[in-house]
């Protein structure tokens, strides 16, 4: 039961009252998930006036804080038209107008296109207190058990590499049973990550080119088998977007020479 | 906690609990416009509010989120346009365009869509159409399949543009050819979206007129609805918005066994628990077996039902109710009561069920039987029809053409949950305020579960936020009744979205058997079909639902030649019980699921034959002056009665269809199917044919009564349900017709089971045909008293006028020599001066026949073969439903029945794991379509006049619900090969078939 709400006036402000384990509190984003789960904590911290809602350009990195709505993503000329896209696919308006990066995230399953993309982009995360910085795809894994910081507060990720995704589900809307996502570097690094199944997107390949890009998605997905669709499915199909997402970033640097 | 919410421009100062929700605490402030459609997670959107100007959830937020910011609502956004001496500045211009476009069809979600509307036009004056669809995308809509409400948003765009939109009432006529490909064929001002979805802006949709007799004044017309206005100001209609005080909030314990015994109960904790009023459990109530099915008497199926039993059947099944002052408390008690279960072994796949060594699901010794219902056997119900000589049509076929299909359990999905609200009023009467569809059957059903005499108990069904089958069920009134018994306070009982899916109703699953036999000219001799259909835990609607599975789709193809005459048919089914949630009605009512095996064995049948499946199909199908050749041998309701089809559109449907769609230049033409550029895409494109019923013959029957007021005004009573259809709006239409009045003079009220004639409720697609001709027939009545009085006074200003020659129109009553009265003056006349009198009528109707309406339902679709991700481009669907009493309203009806059933064909299905339990519990994994992801929709109406009906109508509402599947899975075939047997159409199942490998 929530008992208690904060509205702190500053990031520091925030962090005190969450650094305090006893007092049993929560970050409250835009409260598309903590509201659901009305019963399980103490109380919340509402982040909406602690300035965590920035936008801005570092050389060839976009830092994104963790308040900013998905739908101010949506609108933003340095936002990949890819990663917009796939909020689109990931979220109706109303969703997209009130879920925050940092919750999206935070509560984001296998079945996110959103975070497959960030997660192929190699993303990182800060966290509070220490300014600690994680890596997406380390923090991931571990997000249930341990947490880098008791609050997330940024989001980076690189500006140039280009991107792509390719997904299947039931509709256009449905939530994704299968989604390949790959990111390419100019230097060649390609990421691939996969997703469409359990409660993570996995990165499947990170390597200096693409070379054996769909080995390493029927590798990955060998044995991901659900409710929603077989692993010998999942494994075939997977391989075949990763290539199609493949030439459409060589078609893409094809029309920008 | 205290807080100031600023809500429509004016502060609220509260004092609130800091875990509530925004959602509560608007609507305990009042504003009812926010609805709940139970989910919790923001699937539906029914609770949206502007929030800072952008539309949010409100059932996802907390209400101490929302201070300092500003909230609006679609109280502050406009009103009725009378408001008597108070100058009204009537509805906004966007509310305006959502009544005009009939994108209001249950009204739960418009407040929502209204409030998403102002919020894009106030930032994008010119929007696309991609942009609206985006921008209702929060907002689930199960009633309008979206293309109604994309339209409002672009005409009142168009308006607040200071821009000339086009009339509403505006009849689209097909006279002769017309070509639908020209830039400029009269369709309004066009939108494209990237998507490729292509809205007109014209509403009217295309009529082709085969047999009119004569233009009419309202009959025919686009009448806006008559509860459009109250709808789109997010009145406090439904029955959630209504209050007392000291109302109880009720809860109810599911069990989390697919079969088990409950061994021990232990309510005490619960009981004692600060704010509860009544804790039940299967001991404190009498055991009464009954039906939920809420059907007409004798119900037609078998009585298995208790309202809490010691025994579970199903995960969801009731363990016991609890009523508290809080829903938060009544979810505290539930926790609080401990249930030791003895687990059964459970029966999960039908196809086991009627094995020597079963598990018995119904043991209890109160079951009823009805028919052939075996619970000893787990069988609900069993059909065994024989039509002609089976065995010798197909000994006498070249060709035998067999296979088996499957079709899955779906869920109804209306946004507004099952809700109802039960009070003691002054007199001691039981009031019973429900969203159902079945006033009337409610009241009679509910009365020996409760103890109390039907006359003791009132049935009041304010607007319906969507039923579709799903309320044509006493699932949910007596959980308060037996809470306000036991406490004698007000009891509210609102279902969440997960005890929707997994304590509520379903369509029937059924395995079907097709056998075909065909002479090489593609005759018919014989055609077969087998039902295996699971109704789940208890057997409501079993045999009516699965009945219907052969009595309409095997009717309609009947053979040629000799077979014509003498068609050669069989229809056998067993319907059996298994451990997960009961099956019961849902729109079609078990036709789709017959429609399925039908079109797609046809489809396979004409191609194995190398026959054009268009041509195949209307040389076999039954025509205008034939016997229904089921109703010589099965009827829902009585004695079958031989039943001769009058009305049959459909060869003039597949014609408008094929050409609309552009059939010719697409089928069989290879270079069509190519997506360029894009190996892996194939184009293809699919047909279906369908017929449906029109209500149950000699069973089905419907009162209304119409009292003439001072003013030359009426009021219809009217027992019919309207649950969004409209029918409220075509029944006062016809009357108004009748009475020679514009629509605005019937004031409309159904229906209360106090005030209001009998009507055996809104299903079986009957309101039109049935509640209709009541409807007329008393409007009938009322004209002729009106004539005669008129006649009276005529005569006494001197002109002698036989009453029949006096014509009823705008608002007169006329004599042949041009002289007359005023409708207003001769309600006066009665009312206070000659030989008074009230003038009045009830009537009541039943029919002996039930004309089947026709459709031809196209497909194209898209299919990724390296993927097998099908994506629906579009949907044309031509309908012969006889006469159109409200061609706007009856679309509405087409396009949100294609939407549906666009997701049984591809999207929606409930899976259940080993231990019966559902992966489906919301809106995340059931998925229903949103407006951003709509195929082209397109509705064509081929106009006969049915003569068994007063201004020639037959039924609309059910058949959009049979031809999506088989026509998108014919399309499927078309474009990449892969001939699937079972839907939905997932990416993986068309994949695994284009594959060769097994379905799994």
């Amino acid at each position: 039961m929530i008992e208690k709400y904060f509205r702190p006036q500053s990031m520091d402000e925030a962090l005190d009252l969450l650094a305090d384990s006893k007092k049993g509190l929560v970050p409250l984003g835009g409260g598309t998930i903590i509201s659901r789960q009305r019963h399980d904590y103490q109380g919340v911290v509402d982040l909406q006036e602690t300035g965590l809602d920035q936008i801005k350009i570092q050389g060839q990195r976009i830092l994104v804080g963790a308040m900013v709505r998905l739908n101010d993503l949506v609108g933003h000329p340095d936002i990949h038209p890819e990663i917009q896209r796939a909020i689109m696919i990931d979220a109706s308006e109303n969703i997209r107008n009130m879920a925050t990066l940092g919750g999206w995230l935070v509560s984001s399953t296998g079945r996110s296109i959103s975070a497959s993309l960030l997660l192929a982009l190699d993303t990182s995360l800060t966290w509070e207190p220490g300014n600690n910085r994680v890596r997406m795809g380390n923090w991931l894994p571990l997000r249930e058990m341990e947490s880098p910081g008791v609050l997330m507060t940024e989001a980076e990720w690189w500006l140039r590499p280009h991107l792509a995704f390719e997904y299947v589900a039931r509709s256009p809307k449905d939530k994704p049973i299968l989604i390949t996502a790959v990111a390419q570097w100019g230097s060649g690094r390609t990421r691939v990550v996969l997703g469409g199944y359990g409660k993570i997107p996995i990165v499947a390949m990170d390597g200096p080119n693409d070379l054996g890009m769909d080995v390493a998605c029927r590798d990955a997905y060998s044995k991901a088998e659900d409710e929603w669709a077989s692993a010998q499915y999942r494994m075939q199909v997977a391989a075949k977007l990763a290539l199609r997402c493949l030439d459409r970033i060589d078609a893409i640097k094809e029309s920008e020479v | 906690m205290k807080i100031t919410l600023n809500i429509n421009h004016k502060d609220y100062p509260l004092k609130v609990p800091e875990s509530e929700r925004l959602l509560d605490t608007l609507r305990r402030l009042g504003f009812f416009s926010i609805k709940s459609g139970g989910c919790e997670k923001g699937e539906c959107g029914a609770c949206t509010i502007l929030f800072d100007g952008r539309p949010v959830n409100s059932c996802t937020m907390l209400t101490a989120q929302a201070e300092g910011h500003r909230i609006e609502t679609v109280e502050n956004m406009g009103e009725h346009p009378q408001h008597g001496w108070k100058e009204s500045e009537g509805l906004h211009v966007i509310q305006q365009a959502f009544v005009e476009t009939g994108a209001i069809q249950c009204g739960y979600c418009t407040p929502a869509m209204v409030l998403v509307a102002k919020a894009l036009l106030e930032k994008e004056l010119y929007p696309s159409e991609e942009q609206v669809r985006d921008a209702l995308s929060g907002v689930l809509c199960r009633c309008t399949g979206y293309l109604k409400p994309v339209q409002a948003v672009l005409r009142a765009a168009a308006i607040l543009r200071g821009e000339e939109v086009p009339p509403i009432d505006e009849p689209f006529e097909i006279t002769d050819v017309i070509d639908f490909n020209k830039d400029d064929d009269g369709t309004g001002t066009p939108v494209k979206g990237s998507s490729g979805v292509f809205t007109e802006t014209k509403i009217f949709p295309r009529l082709k007129v085969v047999d009119r007799p004569e233009k009419l004044k309202t009959v025919g017309h686009a009448e806006p609805k008559v509860d459009a206005i109250k709808l789109v100001q997010g009145k406090p209609a439904f029955t959630a918005d209504f209050e007392r005080r000291d109302m109880l909030v009720a809860k109810v314990l599911h069990s989390p066994h697919a079969h088990a015994l409950i061994k021990k109960i232990d309510t005490s904790k619960a009981e004692v628990l600060e704010g509860v009023a009544a804790v039940l459990t299967w001991k404190d109530l009498p055991r009464v077996v009954y039906s939920t099915a809420g059907q007409s008497h004798p119900i037609p199926g078998p009585l298995d039902s208790f309202s809490l039993d010691k025994k579970v059947r199903f995960v969801g099944d009731r363990v016991a109710f609890v009523a508290a002052e809080t829903a938060e408390i009544a979810e505290a008690a539930l926790k609080l009561i401990k249930v030791d279960y003895e687990v059964l072994p459970i029966l999960l796949d039908p196809r086991h069920a009627m094995e020597e060594d079963a598990i018995i699901i119904h043991d209890e010794p109160e079951y009823v039987n009805f028919d052939e219902s075996d619970p000893s056997k787990n069988i609900a119900a069993q059909i065994r029809i024989d039509i002609g000589d089976v065995e010798k049509g197909f000994s006498e076929a070249d060709l035998i053409i067999e296979e088996e299909y499957k079709v899955p359990k779906v869920q109804q999905a209306h946004i507004e949950p099952h809700v109802v609200v039960t009070y003691w009023d002054e007199d001691d009467r039981l009031v019973i305020r429900t969203s159902t569809q079945v006033p009337f059957h409610v009241r009679r059903q509910i009365a020996p579960v409760l103890g109390l005499p039907i006359k003791r108990i009132r049935v009041i069904k304010p607007r319906i936020g969507g039923g579709f089958g799903g309320k044509q069920e006493v699932l949910v009134e007596d959980v308060a009744a037996h809470l306000t018994i036991a406490t004698g306070r007000p009891v509210l009982y609102e279902m969440t979205r997960e005890e929707e899916f997994t304590a509520a109703r379903t369509r029937h699953p059924m395995r079907i058997r097709m056998k075909t036999g065909v002479k090489n000219d593609g005759t018919i001799t014989a055609n077969e079909m087998y039902s295996l259909s699971d109704t789940g835990a208890y057997g409501c609607h079993a045999l009516t639902v699965t009945g219907n599975t052969g009595h309409k789709s095997m009717a309609l193809y009947v053979g040629d030649g000799p077979y014509r005459k003498s068609p050669n048919i069989r229809f056998y089914a067993d319907v059996v019980y298994t451990n997960t949630v009961p099956s019961g009605a849902y729109r079609g009512y078990g036709v789709p699921q017959g429609f399925w095996p039908v079109e797609r064995h046809m489809e396979k049948v004409a191609r194995q034959l190398g026959l054009d499946p268009i041509t195949f199909r209307l040389k076999n199908a039954v025509r205008q002056g034939e016997i229904h050749p089921f109703s010589k041998v099965w009827s829902e309701g009585r004695e079958p009665q031989p039943e001769t089809l009058f009305t049959i559109g459909l060869e003039e449907c597949v014609n408008q269809g094929r050409m609309v769609i552009g059939w010719d230049d697409k089928f069989n033409n290879d270079q069509w199917h190519i997506v360029p550029g894009k190996k892996y895409l194939r184009k293809g494109i699919g047909v279906a044919m369908v017929m449906q019923g029109t209500a149950i013959p000699y069973l089905d029957m419907a009162g209304a009564s119409i009292k003439m007021n001072d003013d030359g005004s009426f009021n219809l009573l009217v027992g019919a349900t309207d649950l969004g259809t409209g029918s409220d709006t075509v029944l006062a239409q016809m009357a108004a017709e009748t009475l020679g009045v514009p629509l605005e003079d019937m004031v409309v009220y159904s229906s209360d089971t106090d005030f209001t004639p009998f009507d055996k409720g809104a299903y079986a697609s009957s309101t039109t045909y049935i509640s209709g001709t009541a409807t007329v027939k008393a409007a009938e009545k009322v004209a002729e008293r009106i004539r005669v009085r008129a006649a009276v006074m005529l005569s006494e200003e001197g002109i002698e006028v036989d009453p029949s020659e006096i014509v009823l129109e705008d608002r007169k009553a006329i004599a042949p020599n041009g002289k007359f009265f005023t409708l207003e003056e001769i309600a006066l006349n009665a009312l206070h001066q000659t030989d008074q009198e009230q003038i009045m009528a009830v009537a009541s109707h039943v029919s002996p026949v039930a004309p089947p309406p026709f459709a031809a339902q196209f497909a194209e679709v898209t299919v990724d073969t390296e993927t097998g991700m099908v994506k629906v481009d579009k949907l044309v669907m031509a309908v012969d439903s006889g006469v159109i009493i409200n061609p706007v309203t009856a679309s509405g009806q087409i396009e949100g029945g294609m939407a549906q059933a666009l997701g049984y064909a591809v999207s929606e299905e409930m899976v259940y794991n080993e231990k019966g339990q559902p992966r489906e519990k919301d809106f995340e994994n059931y998925h229903i379509f949103r407006s951003d992801e709509m195929p082209d929709l397109t509705t064509i109406f081929v106009e006969t006049y049915e003569p068994s009906h007063p201004y020639g109508a037959k039924a609309v509402a059910e058949i959009p619900l049979d031809g999506v599947a088989p026509a998108v899975g014919n399309a499927i075939l078309d474009a990449c090969g892969a001939s699937l047997t079972k839907i939905p159409a997932i990416p993986e199942r068309i994949w695994r078939k284009l594959r060769g490998l097994e379905d799994n």
